[in-house]
């Protein structure tokens, strides 16, 4: 009955041999990560494979490997974040259940349920200074008897409760389970398997009951009602709630999500992100680090320094210090355009996130997100998405159904541009007036609204309903959402130079064989008859294949009027995603995808650049 | 628009004393169009109390009762959205569900609850 020996097929990427794993659950925002932090100390290692909000974080405490998961509100298969956290979950030797004091009523279903999978646990009761201040008592002695577990209680973000927690692993038991789910039947459901998948597998898992090569059971809504009604009477014997109204927390709450109130502060909330993202960083921040510093003292020092030692022109030269030089253009654009945007808008996210106001845009947003066949859910991946399309990508895993997945990625690798490329946008755009940016930001937004609508009606399937959960409101905390935004920004400015380097030295290459010059001469129906462009602007787009903020940087040398700007802007946004947004999409969506995916994009940039062009000839 | 709020304010806490919330519909929250799919989820107006009856989604299904909004659950409407998703709250989790979703959830005026409580 172990849950070591019989999970066949969970992905061998969650074990790590020898050591014993200790696998963190939890609901949603319940303090996983900050209990993750306190356990594994300085080591974090966040490991690439799912996205933001569905990634395995992996640590080390003591003699255990410790996993984190994604926040889910049961074990089970009902979307693809689901999936992950429950293969972890299940090959778990002990499991650390967080759960929030406040919502004990939610949580507690998750902490039965691995009971009754019969997983060895510790419960870390979280947030118990909030509840006391909520007027919300929960009495651990009582809750420790009734679960059959050791309850720890935490405020994690302070550090407080973690001896007692870290003494208490060696105790981890499996909890009292539903007397009801007989043996016999686990036994029929799964002959001779273990008892969680045997579980899942009588639940109704149609993952689980496949990888056994056996036909998924019936009982789910009797299990679940029954674990729902334990839940119920064990926070009836547990909670003490005595507070008779409702925190500052729930009444701005309210103010957020009432029609009349919740779209006017949405609408504010974004011209504040234009203000602060658009003006001051990419307009004030940018113009200081890339003009006066990079370009007013760095590249003229470097060219200076470089020449002293090698000819002007020679190979080595132009890879240095050339146009595209590792040390001229390489650091102006990350250092200089890319950077202060990055962090500007990680810690926009940061702050989102841990705010909770993020599920509260999603409910906001779930009206006209269901005319392009998403739901209000959709949101979380496409504003990850204007951070980095990949990561966007990954995490449209947490929508429910494969045709939401469909049109939320095509949506994100056409019409979203990712913080690197706005960067790069903003940096040009700021050369012309300020109705080019507008406009370039308007038919983005038409074209994806187009796109979306179009997909909505040919894509086939049935897009699910928004169900979601709206946590608490918080004010975020400065150290954790600092940690975040260096965490991410620095991750994503890793990822850019590594490609940037790569576009580097492929451009490099083509220009020195001759390729780039053939290339150039072959695309110019395309380029100059078609979008009236310098023949040039085919390396753009040759560097739009490996990033497309890097494509966006081919044209800052070149020499363009403002309305050809636009032209080229536009055109290369719509052009193909960037390498690695490709290779994930490759990943999750499958090659025809992909070969659809390049083909429209490709075809959609150029119909739109080309009839964009002959609009502004007429209006000019 | 804060006389809203006001009203909504109390009623978060009020699950328990078995108020019939669908008598207490004001006037000025009482729409037309929203007649025809009375006993859903749609036809309750904020502030409104009612209790879930069944769900006909089997993922939605289940993850409500994992929300604890599942069948039997007395929950009341925070707000909603024009076109948009309801707001439920229940206990002190607040939910929120898609339009089309909402329309295939039964619900019944708190009191009336029988069959499927658990």
């Amino acid at each position: 009955m172990s849950g070591r020996t019989c999970h066949t097929g969970a992905p061998a990427a969650v074990t790590s041999g020898d050591r014993p794993s200790l696998v963190l659950a939890g609901n949603p925002n319940v303090g996983k990560s900050v209990v993750f932090g306190l356990l594994t100390g300085t080591y974090v290692e966040v490991s690439n494979f799912p996205g933001t909000t569905v990634e395995i974080t992996r640590g080390r405490h003591g003699d255990y490997d410790v996993l984190d998961t994604p926040g889910v509100y049961g074990v089970g298969s009902f979307n693809e974040e689901e999936a992950v956290a429950r293969d972890v979950i299940l090959t778990a030797d002990v499991i650390v259940n967080v759960v929030d004091a406040v919502h004990l009523q939610r949580d507690l279903f998750l902490t039965l349920q691995l009971a009754d999978l019969g997983l060895p646990m510790v419960v870390a009761l979280n947030m118990v200074d909030e509840a006391r201040s909520q007027g919300v008592g929960v009495d651990r002695d009582l809750l420790e008897d009734l679960l059959g577990v050791p309850v720890v209680e935490m405020v994690a973000v302070d550090g407080s409760g973690l001896d007692t927690l870290v003494g208490r692993l060696g105790e981890a038991r499996r909890g009292h389970a539903d007397l009801l789910i007989e043996e016999e039947s686990l036994e029929t459901a799964l002959p001779g398997g273990c008892r969680p998948d045997a579980l899942l597998v009588l639940e109704g898992d149609a993952t689980i009951a496949a990888r056994h090569g056996v036909a998924a059971g019936s009982r789910r809504d009797e299990i679940y009602a029954r674990r729902r009604a334990r839940v119920d009477d064990l926070v009836g014997h547990v909670v003490t709630d005595t507070d008779d109204g409702l925190s500052l927390g729930a009444r701005i709450s309210r103010i957020m999500l009432e029609p009349l109130t919740g779209f006017p502060l949405l609408a504010a909330l974004l011209a504040a992100t234009y203000v602060v993202l658009g003006q001051w960083i990419a307009g004030g921040v940018v113009g200081v680090t890339e003009e006066t510093i990079m370009l007013g003292y760095w590249e003229p020092f470097v060219r200076e320094s470089v020449s002293g030692v090698l000819q002007q022109g020679s190979a080595l030269y132009t890879f240095l210090a050339g146009e595209f030089g590792v040390l001229t253009m390489t650091p102006t654009y990350l250092l200089g355009v890319i950077l202060p945007l990055v962090v500007g808008f990680y810690l926009l996210m940061a702050l989102l996130e841990d705010s909770g106001y993020l599920p509260r845009i999603a409910a906001l947003a779930d009206r006209g997100l269901t005319a392009l066949g998403l739901n209000g859910r959709a949101i979380i991946p496409l504003i990850l998405g204007l951070g980095c399309v990949t990561m966007g990508t990954l995490t449209t895993r947490i929508l429910g159904s494969k045709r939401e997945r469909f049109i939320a990625t095509a949506l994100m690798a056409v019409a979203v541009p990712c913080s690197a490329q706005i960067a790069v946008i903003a940096a040009l755009m700021a050369r012309v007036g300020g109705g080019y940016a507008a406009a370039y930001f308007g038919l983005l937004i038409a074209v994806f609204v187009a796109l979306g609508t179009v997909l909505n009606r040919v894509v086939p399937g049935v897009s699910t309903s928004l169900l979601i959960d709206l946590p608490p409101l918080r004010i975020p905390r400065l150290k954790n959402v600092v940690r975040k935004t260096t965490t991410k920004a620095w991750g994503f400015m890793r990822e850019v130079a590594l490609f940037f380097l790569a576009g580097t030295a492929l451009i490099s290459a083509l220009d020195i064989s001759g390729a780039l010059a053939w290339i150039q001469r072959v695309a110019a129906p395309l380029t100059v008859s078609w979008l009236h462009l310098p023949a040039e602007a085919a390396t753009a787009f040759v560097m739009g294949f490996v990033r497309r903020d890097f494509g966006a940087a081919g044209f800052f040398t070149m020499d363009l009027s403002a309305p050809q700007l636009l032209v080229a802007m536009v055109t290369i946004t719509l052009f193909v995603p960037c390498a690695a947004s490709m290779m994930v999409v490759l990943k999750e969506r499958g090659w025809k995808y992909l070969l659809g995916l390049l083909g429209g994009s490709v075809g959609l940039a150029f119909l739109v650049g080309g009839l964009l062009t002959r609009v502004l000839e007429v209006l000019s | 628009m804060s006389g809203r709020r006001d009203q909504g304010q109390g009623r978060g806490h009020e699950r328990g004393h078995g108020h019939g919330a669908f008598a207490r519909r004001g006037g000025r929250f009482a729409r037309g169009r929203d007649a025809g799919s009375a006993g859903t989820l749609l036809s309750l107006q904020p502030g409104d109390e009612c209790v879930i009856g069944s769900i006909a989604d089997d993922c939605a299904r289940a993850q409500a009762v994992r929300f604890g909004i599942g069948n039997g659950a007395l929950v009341s409407c925070v707000t909603k959205l024009p076109g948009g998703p309801v707001v439920l709250r229940a206990g002190r989790q607040e939910i929120a569900v898609g339009r089309g979703l909402a329309s295939r959830i039964e619900v019944s005026a708190p009191g009336a609850q029988t069959a499927g409580q658990v």
